[in-house]
């Protein structure tokens, strides 16, 4: 029987748009600006251009070439790049991506309600009646209100499954091609937009020397490479498996070097604007510079969803700013969770599953699993704590496939098919990711030790290294077991071998 | 604005726009 032509995007600039949109995630908004203020700005920025070169770009690379000559998602691609033994590993990335997959469509649900409630002109309210004294703040009533409301929590949250599963069940082309395009130029324009409207704001030049003036002494604080680092590997989706099944996709023999720059110097620019944007608009607005400082210093949700509620709703044309900047964060939220859906559903594809039916499996999935997280905000967190130092194991696998597979070879196959020659850098780059590997591990372990010291062992404790351990050694335990029915389920690429097994049978009617 | 600032923001989103864009045209111009 025929077997069914592969879905391909229509061109190189389809899978350059599509990853740079997996790239950019809230991320960019909510965790850039306040890293990059906090570890010397410049200095800080010229630490993360290094982690591109060392860790992300070759990373990405690595996952391109896995994806593209494989032509299998990631179970696939590491069985044919590190042999059936370790297809385990495959398994374990996914693992992890879709650990990550679970939470991150609740996180996606909540922009989409900012913006929802921004839009109806929700966040911005009469301030001339607000109390004056008021302990609790507007962000903050608004915040409460809506985190203890599970059916608000897990509604969009089912908003976001939903959308995301209607988008991937339409195919490559016609779903993930067609919106993603509209979606990157829109996130995009906005985001520059409301940048220069915030570096025009008198006051606004305080968060911009935090975000460009270089601290030099802060380069010889092992810290702020550490945190460049950590921010160069989650940001850019380095690691994560996505590149490797968005390039599943790739036309035969895509080029490798030039798609993966554009993907990471895009990812850190686009994050350089959203720093402009958050930083220049809360030291303009907050009343005090101490106020500025401490909704930097108040995480991702308190940020975002508090402080610059808050803050915005003072500025002049508050009704079009508060919607278009939960806009941004809704697109930059629901591109990334469709990257890791479609990861979920080429996968699933790859055991013979139609993309349709994979599809509507994975959202059924996605929307069960994500009721934890969206119910209670300590499980989002614990699971956020978890997949996300799993996904520097991730990257790590994705290294040793490649220097299993022969890092010359790779370098050697890049190089053939690339607009630059960057092969020797490459094959260096990755040779040096086991020893990044274990800096950065054994920093996030010692960190979650240190400030847990009565209970780093605790598995029930959010932040704690026995809930990771606990629950990296379940996945673990699950991919190993399963080896031999992952690399037997998986259907066969071009670079697959036979397993000895079938490879005996063969041998056996030959001989016949 | 001082001219410190606007030295270090011309350098770094500069920097990144130029890197960007000259990969963006290699890409576009490229027969690959």
């Amino acid at each position: 029987m025929a077997q069914p032509q592969q879905e391909q995007w229509s061109g190189r600039l389809a899978i350059i748009i599509a990853a740079v949109s997996m790239a950019v995630g809230t991320g960019n908004i909510w965790r850039f600006p306040r890293v990059a203020a906090e570890w010397g700005g410049g200095a800080f920025l010229i630490a993360v251009t290094i982690a591109l070169l060392i860790w992300a770009i070759p990373l990405l690379m690595c996952e391109f070439l896995m994806g593209s000559r494989s032509r299998l998602g990631n179970i696939g691609a590491f069985r044919d790049f590190m042999g059936r033994k370790h297809t385990w590993a495959g398994g374990f990335m996914v693992a992890v991506t879709i650990g990550i997959m679970f939470y991150y469509s609740v996180v996606a649900g909540w922009c989409i309600r900012y913006f929802a409630v921004a839009a109806a002109g929700g966040l911005t309210p009469d301030l001339s009646t607000a109390a004056a004294d008021a302990s609790v703040t507007f962000g903050q009533t608004q915040w409460d209100a809506f985190i203890n409301d599970p059916v608000e929590t897990v509604g969009y949250h089912a908003a976001a499954v939903v959308f995301t599963t209607f988008v991937v069940f339409q195919g490559i082309k016609g779903g993930l091609e067609r919106v993603l395009k509209v979606f990157l130029v829109a996130l995009l324009a906005i985001i520059v937009l409301l940048a220069a409207r915030a570096v025009m704001l008198p006051g606004s030049a305080a968060g911009l020397r935090f975000l460009f003036v270089p601290d030099w002494s802060q380069l010889a604080h092992s810290r702020v490479w550490l945190e460049a680092f950590t921010q160069a590997a989650w940001s850019t989706g380095a690691g994560w498996g996505l590149m490797m099944v968005y390039s599943v996709y790739a036309r035969k023999n895509e080029e490798i070097s030039v798609n993966s720059g554009i993907v990471a110097f895009s990812d850190v620019l686009v994050g350089m604007f959203a720093a402009a944007l958050v930083l220049g608009t809360l030291f303009a607005v907050a009343p005090t510079p101490d106020i500025a400082q401490q909704a930097l210093d108040a995480g991702h949700v308190g940020l975002t969803f508090i402080y610059i509620v808050d803050l915005i709703a003072t500025m002049p044309g508050a009704w079009i700013i508060s919607p278009l900047f939960f806009l941004a964060l809704a697109l930059a939220g629901v591109s990334s969770f469709i990257a890791m859906f479609e990861l979920a559903t080429t996968n699933l594809m790859n055991f013979g599953f139609l993309r349709r039916n994979a599809a509507l499996i994975v959202g059924v999935v996605a929307f069960l699993f994500g009721i934890p997280s969206a119910l209670s905000i300590e499980f989002l967190n614990n699971q956020d704590w978890v997949w996300g130092v799993g996904l520097l194991i991730s990257g790590l696998l994705t290294a040793l496939a490649i220097l299993k597979y022969g890092v010359n070879r790779a370098a050697a196959d890049i190089d053939a098919s690339s607009d630059i020659r960057i092969g020797a850098w490459f094959a260096l780059a990755v040779r040096g990711i086991p020893v990044v590997f274990l800096v950065l591990f054994g920093w996030w372990i010692y960190q979650s030790v240190r400030d847990n010291p009565d209970t780093w062992w605790n598995p029930l404790v959010t932040y704690s290294t026995g809930t990771m351990a606990l629950q990296w050694g379940i996945a673990l335990a699950l991919v190993l077991a399963l080896n031999r029915f992952l690399a037997n389920g998986v259907k066969d690429g071009p670079m697959t071998k036979p397993s000895e097994a079938t490879a005996a049978t063969r041998s056996d009617s030959n001989g016949r | 604005m001082d001219g410190e600032l606007v030295f270090w923001i011309c350098f770094f989103v500069g920097g990144y726009s130029l890197v960007v864009g000259a990969l963006l045209r290699i890409a576009l111009k490229s027969k690959n």
